[in-house]
């Protein structure tokens, strides 16, 4: 073999990674642990289902199995699947964003030597030490749409969990956004419209805890299209008081507005309401935060476009003018900006006072 | 332009060439091609066909194929039956499937000697029993990992392969017991057998085995839990020629069965009694008194031995060669001193997690004949009493090629330098990150390629 072998100690290093890759069925976490010198001692650390490699180490065995895994795939001969494995699983949990490495173990799935299931649970590990990694998750997508195609409530549930789990693990994760409104957008398609209501209430309070994140905030806006644009996604939803329709509304409008067949209206109207008085909320409470100001933008704009009532235009009008004086003073930047959109925008004349 | 020359200059020079009108030319063209052909190419001249055979008979599956390409005179030479009396699919191709191997007996009739269908999946019984048909003269046949056999090939092989001398079924989990039994009255001569991992497989198979191949000297069956004192006892008895029993993973065996093995087997060469936990030392006491023919003995995970059991191993099996003792945790330091005195030609010696092992014991190994000459591999791994002055002993050993020391806490990085100043071929397994070569400097670079050089 042309690859040179000074480091020994790779092999066993990468076979005791995957004997508990495989024995641990609930393994949670992989990690690095910082340890720049080695003693003669196993560099793997296995605790309460938690897996951590030395630091030391990680350069060297990275590349003993690079090397074994390029030669492997330039070479085209067929090769001992279990080695290969034994390979990958560690060339991967030490560098996931490599697509060739990740191929590699697709054909080896297609193939029978390795179970879907167990890929699932492997990469979630993964994506616990590289939450913001495209691969990872091109790669679970890649299982349930070739693999397991079953998109049933538990499963996408399920999926759904990891993806807010690596969303908390890198700010601003819009992959993992991404990767959980792909599985929105299936169930919707396979008539499964219970989630989406499960995904609003709870991203609202992981909002809360990330004023700043973006990409939850367009998740948010994403799964507000929906339901605002269905009305069967609506019905599974929980709180739909019409309170702050009251508090948007004096009851003039409300009375022009609304026609007693026209129910789904005001439930849309009301998801749109409820989130613009919860975004002012949040605004009020976390000051300064670009995130929040374009989240008011989007629902601004999905209210004028929407519902193209020129009672709605001016009650917002009235709203926003009611905040932004409130405001001035401590977001006076954001504020400025907010009122400016809104006149070239969306064409509200809306003037400070 | 060009095009017209081309086609002008082509004929007018191979006229010029020949010197002659173009009926005469056309002529030549065929000779030339005939030439090119079959017998008149020149190889075909000089070599007779009997020494054309005879060069494909060394040659493997795919070059046999590549040759089967050549010619028309190849193809029938390069697939005569007599070049296809050894194969071996597995480095070739294992996804084979029946009608392969139909053509391949079909070729090869009774020629066929050897043949190994390792890990060809997807061969079923249909095609073996064709196979066990057109060739009765098999001697060897490996069907390891060819999960879709049953008994029903057993049994064509017992028909037809009456010379059968050895036979390789591990991992084919869908045998039995009925296979021994065929096996066992359609081919006495068979001289080896492996059934690993076979769980169908259980007493009563290895006792008719035993019955029916007397002539057995290889018998492997690692991973078969299911196998009994009473089924070795039976073996010992009947089969005396045994010189390598692998029993692996054969956890329920005990002391009994070893002893018999023992005593009625006294040309016993390798033996691995791996994971046998049920083992104590009166197994040990009584291959010291029988087989003195011992070289390979893996003992890994026997963990009730002690150094009794090895004192008196050592006293008479002088050849052992290698032996694997991890995780025989209770022998200590005089075990490997008697191990020293009593068997000179100790190749590759495994002590991992023998964790009473000291520097003491060390010493006393690398004093001895076996070190200095022989010992090319010592497993000390997870002996967490190794110091190094372990290291500074084993100076001596000139022949050591590997030595594991992982998880050896004791152990320094200086202790393995001084080591590998010494001997710097040695291959020292540890968990210390390797040395980084400095940073190559401008210069690395030679100014004249190789060639160059030369010239």
């Amino acid at each position: 073999m042309d690859v040179d072998d000074n480091f020994p100690a790779a092999k066993r290093i990468i076979t005791e990674i995957q004997s508990i890759v495989n024995r641990d069925t609930n393994l949670k976490e992989f990690d690095l642990v910082i340890q720049p010198e080695s003693q003669n001692k196993s560099p793997v650390i296995y605790i309460d289902h938690c897996l951590g490699l030395e630091s030391w180490c990680v350069r060297h065995v990275y590349e003993y199995v690079y090397q074994r895994l390029v030669s492997a795939r330039k070479r085209l001969k067929r090769q001992v699947s279990n080695e290969t494995i034994t390979l990958l699983t560690s060339a991967l949990l030490l560098n996931p964003e490599v697509s060739t490495f990740w191929n590699m173990r697709r054909e080896l799935v297609i193939d029978g030597c390795l179970k879907p299931n167990e890929e699932l649970q492997f990469s979630a590990v993964v994506l616990t030490f590289k939450p913001k990694c495209a691969e990872i998750f091109t790669y679970r997508r890649w299982i349930f749409f070739n693999i397991l195609k079953d998109f049933s409530c538990d499963i996408v549930l399920n999926e759904l969990t990891v993806g807010l789990t690596a969303a908390a693990g890198y700010p601003s994760n819009y992959n993992a956004w991404n990767h959980c409104f792909w599985f929105i957008q299936k169930s919707l398609e396979h008539e499964n419209f219970s989630l989406i209501s499960h995904q609003w209430e709870k991203t609202k309070i992981w909002c809360c805890e990330h004023v700043s994140d973006h990409s939850c905030m367009q998740y948010r806006q994403r799964l507000l299209k929906c339901l605002v644009a269905d009305k069967r996604c609506l019905q599974h939803l929980e709180c739909c008081t019409s309170k702050s329709l009251l508090r948007f509304l004096n009851s003039d409008e409300r009375h022009k507005l609304m026609r007693p067949s026209e129910d789904y209206f005001g439930e849309a109207i009301c998801v749109v309401l409820d989130e613009l008085y919860f975004n002012e909320d949040l605004i009020m409470m976390y000051q300064s935060h670009e995130s929040l100001w374009n989240h008011r933008r989007f629902l601004c704009y999905l209210l004028v476009n929407i519902y193209k009532i020129d009672c709605i235009k001016e009650a917002l009008m009235n709203n926003e003018r009611r905040i932004s004086t409130k405001l001035l003073k401590s977001n006076e930047l954001y504020v400025k900006k907010h009122i400016l959109w809104l006149q070239t925008a969306l064409c509200i004349p809306i003037k400070l006072l | 332009m060009v095009m017209e020359t081309l086609t002008r200059d082509v004929p007018s020079s191979m006229q010029h060439h020949n010197n002659s009108s173009v009926s005469n030319m056309k002529h030549s063209y065929v000779q030339l091609s005939k030439t090119c052909l079959d017998e008149d190419a020149q190889i075909n001249k000089k070599l007779p066909k009997e020494l054309l055979l005879r060069i494909f008979s060394y040659l493997d599956v795919v070059s046999l194929c590549r040759c089967a390409q050549v010619s028309r005179a190849w193809n029938v030479l390069a697939l005569d039956g007599s070049n296809w009396q050894k194969i071996d699919l597995f480095e070739f191709q294992t996804d084979v499937e029946g009608p392969v191997i139909e053509n391949i007996s079909r070729r090869c009739g009774g020629f066929l000697r050897q043949i190994s269908l390792r890990g060809c999946q997807s061969v079923g019984d249909g095609s073996l029993k064709t196979l066990a048909q057109c060739c009765n003269y098999i001697e060897y046949i490996n069907l390891n990992g060819c999960k879709r056999i049953t008994d029903s090939t057993s049994q064509s092989l017992s028909q037809y392969c009456k010379k059968l001398l050895s036979l390789d079924i591990g991992s084919c989990s869908m045998v039995t017991d009925l296979s021994l039994k065929a096996i066992s009255d359609g081919c006495p001569n068979l001289t080896s057998v492996n059934i690993s991992w076979c769980d169908g497989i259980t007493e009563n198979g290895v006792e008719a085995l035993a019955h029916g191949c007397p002539k057995l000297k290889s018998f492997i069956s690692k991973g078969c839990t299911s196998m009994t004192t009473r089924a070795i006892c039976c073996l010992a008895q009947h089969c005396v020629k045994l010189e390598v029993v692998n029993l692996h993973g054969c956890n329920n065996i005990e002391d009994e069965a070893v002893i018999k093995l023992a005593n009625n087997c006294n040309s016993l060469k390798y033996l691995c009694l791996a994971n046998c936990s049920l083992l104590t030392d009166s197994c040990l006491v009584s291959l010291a008194e029988q087989c003195y023919q011992l070289n390979t003995l893996e003992v890994a995970g026997c963990s009730q031995f002690t150094d009794i059991g090895f004192l008196a191993l050592s006293k008479t099996c002088h050849l052992l060669e290698k032996m694997d003792l991890e995780e025989c945790v209770f022998i200590t330091d005089s075990t490997l001193f008697h191990l020293a005195m009593g068997c000179p030609r100790l190749e590759n010696l495994s002590l991992s997690h023998c964790e009473l092992i000291t520097d003491e014991g060390i010493r006393h190994l690398s004093t001895s004949t076996c070190a200095s000459e022989h010992l090319a591999v010592l497993e000390l791994d997870n002996c967490p009493l190794i110091t190094d002055a372990s290291l500074e002993h084993l100076i001596n050993c000139h022949n050591l090629q590997r030595i594991m020391l992982y998880d050896c806490q004791l152990i320094t990085r200086n202790g393995i330098k001084r080591l590998r100043t010494h001997s710097p071929n040695i291959n020292v397994h540890a968990y210390f990150a390797p040395v980084t070569p400095p940073p190559s400097t401008g210069n690395s670079r030679q100014h004249y390629c190789r060639c160059c050089a030369i010239l």
